[in-house]
C-alpha cells in the first residue's frame, strides 16, 4: 500500500542529484552497504562538539536502540538522521550520513522530502490541537497523498489500526487529540507518523512520559511495526532496549563506544565502558 | 544593654512608621480604583440627567443625530435628535476599515518576525515598528487629512468614483497603520507561546515551515490572536484625533467607505468644545456617548484580557 | 526508489513556491508598514522644513521728529509710517485696490515690529531708516518659491500685481529670507507668519510637570504596595484587573472625567496646565504602575533577604535596597508614560486647553494650550501657511518624543548591563 502512495517520478538510475557513492572506510568495507550508514559523522553546536567521528550502520527493518547516559549525544545523532538539527541555527553537521545509499546532507536534498520519508516520534506526546482524525490526516494532506475523501478515511483507519489505536478511538475521531490519555496520545503520534508511510521511524525516548501499562502497549506496537519499518529508538531504559531492539549502540560523551546485536551488548559487552554503564556504574 | 542579653521583643516605634508608609502606598494603589469609580460615577450621573431629557429608546435606537441647540425655547425640535445609531455606524465602519488594514499587516509581520527573521533583523525591525505606536495620534490625523485623504480622493476620481474629501477610508487606513504594531507585538507574544514541540512534530513529518505555521501554529494560537485583535478593535473604537481630523462631522447611516461619516469620539469633542451651555441636552449627550464608549471598550477589553490569560495558562 | 530531492514527489515544487510566497508576504507586510512610516516622516519634514526660513521685506520709514516724538515713541502711528514707506517704494501704485495689495505684502504685525526696533534702539530716530519687517504669509509663499506661476491667476493665492511688486523688491535686495527665530520665541497668532510654538511648548512643559509630580509618586507607591505588601485577596485582584483595564480605556474618557469632576465638581480653573496634568496623570498611571512592578520584580530577591537578615524592617529593606536598584527601570517606565502624555491631545480638548493662547504661560494656573493641541488647531486653520507651521510643530513634537525615548532606551540598557 505504501509503495503506491509515494510517487517517485525519477528512478534511481537516471537520478541526477545524487553524489558519487562515498567510499566506505576500510573497517566496515567487508559489510554490504547497510540501510542507514554514518561515516565520520561530527555534530557541532557552535564551538562545542557534540558527536565525534561516528561510524554506525543501521539495518533495514530492524529496531536499533541508541543508549547511553544523558548528554552522550544519542538524541543528537537521532535528530541528525532526519536533519531536525537544522532547526538549531548554530548546529553544524560534518561527515557522511546515507540512507539507502543517498547522502542526506547533500545540497540537492530537500529536508521536506527527507522528513516525509524519515518520520519522527518525540519524547513528549505532541498531538496537534486538532481532532484525532485531523491529526492522522495531517501528513496525508500536506503531502497530497490521497486523492479522495474515502481514500483519506481508509488511510487514517489503516494508520490507526497499525498503531493499535483504532478500537479505542474509532467512535470519537472528531474529538481533540489531546483529550486522549498520555499513552493513547503517543500512539496517535505514531499513527500520524505511520500514515505517510515513511521508510524510517525515529523515536526519541517515546515512553519516557508514559506509565508502565502505556509503555508496554507502545513497546508492543514498536515490535509489530518492525516488519514494515526501519526503527531507530533512543531510550534511557536499558530494559526497554533489551526488550524491543535487535541491535544496540552505546554512546558515551559524544562517541560511539560499541554497537552490536542487543543480546551481545547486554550479556557480553566488548568494552569496559559499556559494561560499566549497563551494570549501573556510570550514567 | 548588658552583655549577653538578647532583646527580641517588639519595639513599637519603627512599626507604626512602617505601617503608615504601607498605608500611604496602599492608598496610592487605591487611586486606581478611585479613577475607575470616578469615570463610572461621573459618566453615569450626567447620563441620567441626559436621559431625563431624551428617552433612552430615542438615544439607543434613533436613526438621526443632529444635536441642535435651540435658538428659542419654544422652537419646534428645539432639542434636536439624539439617535446614536449613525455614530455607531460610523465608528464601526472606520474601525472595520482600520482592522482590515491592520490585521493582515500586523499578523503577517508578527509571523515573519517570530518564525523567519534572523535575530539581527528582529532587533532592527521590531523597534522600527514600535515607532509607529509611539507617534502621537494628532500626527496621524494631520497626515491623513493633508496627504492620504486627497490622495484617495484623486485616485478615486480617476476611476470615476465620488469620494468625500473627508472619507472614512482615509481615516480608517491611517488608523489601521497606527494599530499594526499593537497587533504585531501582541500576536508575536501569542505565537511565541505556542510550544516548540508542535512545530517539531509538524516539521518532523516533512511539512514546510509555512504549512507548519498555517496549519499548526496559527490554529493553536487562534484564541490568543482573537484576544489581541479584540484589544486592537477596542483601541480603534476609542481613537479620537485621527477621526476628528480626517473623518468629519457628517452623521449618516452609510457603509460606503468613500463617504464621510462621524464617530462617537468625534461627536464627544464636537459637543464639548466651543460654546456650550451646561446641563443642556446637547452637552449632556456627550457624557452619554462617553458612557457608551466606555462600556463598549470595557467589555471588549475584559473579554480580550480573559482570552489571552486563559490562552497563556493553557501552554504554561 | 528512495529519493530525497525536490524530484521526490509530494508536490514539492508547488509547496516550495507557496513557501516562498508566504515569506514574501511577511516581508511585504513589514515593508508596507515601514514604507508608510518613511512616507509620513518625509511628507511632514517636506512640509515643515520651510519654517526655518522667514521672509522679510525692507521698508524705508521716516523717523524724523515730525513723525515721531522722541519723548513719546508709543504715540506715533507706526502703521501709517509703514504704509507710507511702502507707497514711497512703489510710487506708481495709485488705485485703492492696488494700494491694499501693496500694504498686504507685509504682515499686520509689521507696525509693531518697527515700534519694537525703535524702542530697543532709540538712536535710529531722526531721519530715514530702512528696517526689515516680516512679510505676510502670501508674500512669504512667493518669496520662498512655493507659488506656481504657471497656474492661471485666479487659481493662485498671489496675484500678478503682487508678484510684480515682490519681483521688484527681490531685484533691489529689499526682500530676503532669514532664520525664523519667531517660530520658537512667539506665542500663537491669527497671522501664520507671526505664529510660534513657545506658548504651547511652555503649556506642555507645565502640564507634564504636574503630570509627573502626581503620577510618578502615585505609580511607584502603588507598584511597591502591589508587588511587595498587598495581601493575596480579592481586593488586590480587583486592583490588578482595574489597572489592566484602565490602561486600555480610551483617552477621551479621561477627558470627560476631568471635565465632570475636576472642572465641574471641584471647580478647578478651566484650560489650565494644572487640570491638564491631573487628567494626564490618571491616564499614565497604569503605564507607570505596570512598568514599575516589572522593575521591582527584576530585582533579585536576595537583595531584600540580605537586608531582612540584618534586621531591617520590610519597609526599610525595600526603600534602602530594592528601590535604588529598581529606580532606573521605574524611571524608564515614567519617561515612556510622559512621552505618551506629551503626545496626547483628546483629553486636553475636553478640559478646554484648546484656547487661543498668545502669551507664554508662566504658572500652572494660567490658561494654556499644549503642543499637540496647537498642532490640531493649526491643522484646522484655513490659511495655507499654517500647514507649514503645523508640520514644523510636529517635527518639534517628534524631536522631543525621540529624545525622551532615547533616554528611556539608554536607561534600560544601563539597567540590563547591571545584572
Amino acid at each position: 500500500m505504501d509503495q503506491t502512495l509515494i510517487q517517485t517520478p525519477v528512478a534511481d538510475a537516471n537520478f541526477v542529484g545524487q553524489p558519487a557513492t562515498p567510499t566506505p572506510p576500510e573497517k566496515v568495507s567487508e559489510m554490504e552497504q547497510s540501510f542507514i550508514q554514518a561515516r565520520k559523522a561530527n555534530v557541532f553546536y557552535g564551538e562545542k562538539q557534540a558527536l565525534f567521528d561516528i561510524n554506525l550502520d543501521i539495518e533495514e527493518k530492524r529496531v536499533t536502540a541508541l543508549i547511553g547516559p544523558s548528554g552522550c549525544g544519542k538524541s543528537t545523532f537521532l535528530r541528525a538522521i532526519n536533519r531536525m538539527n537544522d532547526l538549531i541555527p548554530i548546529c553544524r553537521f560534518d561527515g557522511n550520513l546515507t540512507i539507502a545509499g543517498q547522502e542526506i546532507y547533500d545540497p540537492a536534498v530537500d529536508v521536506v522530502a527527507l522528513r516525509a520519508q524519515v518520520g519522527m516520534v518525540f519524547q513528549k506526546p505532541n498531538p496537534f490541537p486538532k481532532s484525532i482524525f485531523e491529526n492522522v490526516a495531517y501528513g496525508l494532506k500536506i503531502h497530497g497523498m490521497t486523492s479522495s475523501k474515502t481514500e483519506m478515511a481508509d488511510r487514517v483507519e489503516w494508520s490507526l489500526k497499525s498503531a493499535g489505536l483504532w478500537d479505542e478511538v474509532h467512535d470519537r475521531l472528531d474529538q481533540p487529540g489531546n483529550s486522549l490519555s498520555g499513552g493513547q496520545q503517543q500512539r496517535l503520534c505514531i499513527a500520524r507518523t505511520v500514515a505517510v508511510a515513511p521508510k524510517v521511524i525515529l523515536m526519541d525516548e517515546p515512553c519516557s512520559a508514559l506509565d508502565p501499562i502505556a509503555t508496554a502497549k507502545v513497546e508492543d506496537l514498536i515490535d509489530s511495526l518492525r516488519k514494515d519499518y526501519t526503527i531507530v529508538i533512543v531510550t534511557h531504559s536499558m530494559q526497554q532496549a533489551a526488550r524491543i531492539s535487535q541491535r544496540t549502540a552505546f554512546f558515551h560523551l559524544g562517541k560511539l563506544i560499541e554497537v552490536g546485536a542487543t543480546k551481545d551488548v547486554f550479556t557480553n559487552p566488548r568494552e569496559e565502558q559499556t559494561q560499566n554503564y549497563i551494570t549501573g556504574r556510570i550514567g | 544593654m548588658p552583655d549577653g542579653t538578647l532583646i527580641i521583643t517588639r519595639s513599637e516605634r519603627p512599626r507604626w512608621r512602617d505601617n503608615l508608609i504601607i498605608a500611604v502606598m496602599a492608598a496610592a494603589a487605591g487611586v486606581a480604583i478611585l479613577v475607575t469609580l470616578g469615570i463610572v460615577l461621573s459618566l453615569v450621573f450626567e447620563t441620567i440627567l441626559f436621559l431625563k431629557k431624551v428617552p433612552i429608546s430615542n438615544f439607543l435606537f434613533g436613526l438621526e443625530w443632529s444635536p441642535q441647540t435651540a435658538i428659542r425655547a419654544d422652537q419646534v425640535g428645539a432639542e434636536g435628535s439624539f439617535g446614536v445609531l449613525p455614530l455607531i455606524n460610523g465608528t464601526l465602519l472606520i474601525s472595520a476599515i482600520a482592522m482590515a488594514v491592520a490585521t493582515p499587516l500586523g499578523l503577517t509581520s508578527a509571523i515573519y518576525l517570530s518564525e523567519y527573521a534572523s535575530k539581527r533583523a528582529r532587533d532592527w525591525v521590531k523597534p522600527a515598528l514600535e515607532i509607529l505606536a509611539g507617534i502621537p495620534t494628532v500626527v496621524y490625523g494631520f497626515f491623513a487629512a493633508l496627504t492620504v485623504a486627497p490622495f484617495i480622493r484623486m485616485t478615486g476620481g480617476q476611476f470615476g468614483l465620488e469620494v468625500a474629501s473627508e472619507s472614512a477610508l482615509a481615516a480608517g487606513m491611517v488608523m489601521g497603520i497606527m494599530i499594526v504594531p499593537l497587533i504585531s507585538s501582541l500576536s508575536d507574544d501569542v505565537i511565541n507561546a505556542v510550544p516548540q514541540s508542535l512545530r517539531d512534530a509538524s516539521l518532523g513529518m516533512g511539512a514546510t515551515q509555512s504549512e507548519t505555521i498555517r496549519r499548526v501554529v496559527m490554529p493553536a494560537a487562534l484564541p490568543g490572536i482573537a484576544g489581541s485583535l479584540l484589544l486592537a478593535t477596542s483601541r480603534a473604537i476609542g481613537e479620537t484625533m485621527i477621526v476628528l481630523m480626517a473623518a468629519g462631522l457628517a452623521a449618516k447611516l452609510s457603509l460606503n467607505p468613500l463617504d464621510a461619516v462621524t464617530t462617537i469620539t468625534v461627536q464627544i469633542v464636537a459637543l464639548l468644545t466651543g460654546d456650550q451651555e451646561f446641563a443642556s441636552a446637547k452637552t449632556l449627550s456627550a457624557f452619554a456617548l462617553g458612557l457608551l464608549l466606555f462600556v463598549l471598550t470595557l467589555i471588549m477589553n475584559v473579554i480580550a484580557l480573559r482570552i489571552v490569560k486563559k490562552y497563556r495558562e493553557q501552554y504554561d | 526508489m528512495i529519493n530525497f530531492t525536490q524530484e521526490a514527489g509530494f508536490g514539492l515544487r508547488r509547496r516550495k513556491r507557496a513557501e516562498a510566497r508566504f515569506q514574501w508576504a511577511g516581508r511585504g507586510a513589514i515593508l508596507i508598514s515601514l514604507a508608510f512610516l518613511v512616507i509620513m516622516f518625509a511628507s511632514i519634514i517636506g512640509n515643515g522644513a520651510g519654517v526655518i526660513w522667514q521672509s522679510q521685506i525692507a521698508v524705508t520709514v521716516d523717523l524724523s521728529a515730525e513723525e515721531i516724538d522722541p519723548e513719546n515713541i508709543g504715540d506715533a502711528s507706526f502703521n501709517s509710517l509703514v504704509k507710507k514707506g511702502l507707497r514711497d517704494a512703489f510710487p506708481e501704485v495709485e488705485k485703492r485696490k492696488e494700494k491694499k495689495r501693496l500694504y498686504g505684502l507685509v504682515s499686520t504685525e509689521a507696525a509693531f515690529e518697527v515700534e519694537r526696533q525703535i524702542q530697543a534702539n532709540p538712536e535710529l530716530l531722526g531721519g530715514m531708516q530702512t528696517l526689515w519687517v516680516t512679510a505676510s504669509d502670501d508674500a512669504d509663499l512667493y518669496i520662498s518659491g512655493q507659488v506656481d506661476t504657471d497656474l492661471p491667476e485666479v487659481k493662485r493665492r498671489v496675484s500678478d500685481a503682487e508678484i510684480a511688486m515682490l519681483d521688484k523688491l527681490l531685484e533691489e535686495g529689499l526682500a530676503r529670507e532669514t532664520f525664523n527665530r519667531g517660530f520658537f520665541t512667539n506665542g500663537d497668532s491669527r497671522e501664520p507668519e507671526i505664529a510660534g510654538i513657545l506658548s504651547s511648548l511652555m503649556g506642555s512643559a507645565l502640564t507634564l510637570l504636574v503630570c509627573f509630580a502626581l503620577s510618578f509618586p502615585l505609580g511607584i507607591g502603588a507598584a511597591i504596595y502591589l508587588e511587595e505588601f498587598a495581601p493575596k485577596n480579592r481586593m488586590s485582584d480587583l486592583i490588578e484587573v482595574n489597572i489592566n483595564n484602565l490602561a486600555a480605556v480610551p483617552s477621551i474618557v479621561f477627558g470627560l472625567l476631568g471635565l465632570s469632576i475636576f472642572l465641574g465638581y471641584m471647580g478647578l480653573p478651566r484650560s489650565t496646565p494644572l487640570v491638564g496634568g491631573m487628567v494626564l496623570a490618571l491616564m499614565t498611571l497604569p503605564t507607570i504602575i505596570i512598568a514599575s512592578r516589572a522593575a521591582l520584580r527584576s530585582v533579585p530577591p536576595s537583595f531584600k533577604e540580605a537586608a531582612l537578615a540584618l534586621g531591617a524592617t520590610p519597609v526599610q529593606a525595600i526603600f534602602h535596597h530594592v528601590l535604588p536598584v529598581a529606580m532606573p527601570g521605574m524611571l524608564t517606565g515614567a519617561i515612556v508614560g510622559m512621552a505618551q502624555a506629551l503626545g496626547e491631545t483628546a483629553p486636553l480638548l475636553m478640559i478646554g486647553m484648546v484656547a487661543f493662547i498668545v502669551d507664554v504661560p508662566t504658572s500652572v494656573l494660567e490658561p494654556a494650550t499644549a503642543l499637540p493641541v496647537q498642532i490640531f488647531l493649526w491643522a484646522d486653520a484655513p490659511e495655507r501657511a499654517f500647514t507649514e507651521k503645523t508640520a514644523a510643530a510636529i517635527i518639534v513634537l517628534l524631536t522631543f518624543l525621540i529624545l525622551m525615548n532615547l533616554i528611556a532606551i539608554l536607561l534600560r540598557r544601563k539597567l540590563e548591563t547591571r545584572f
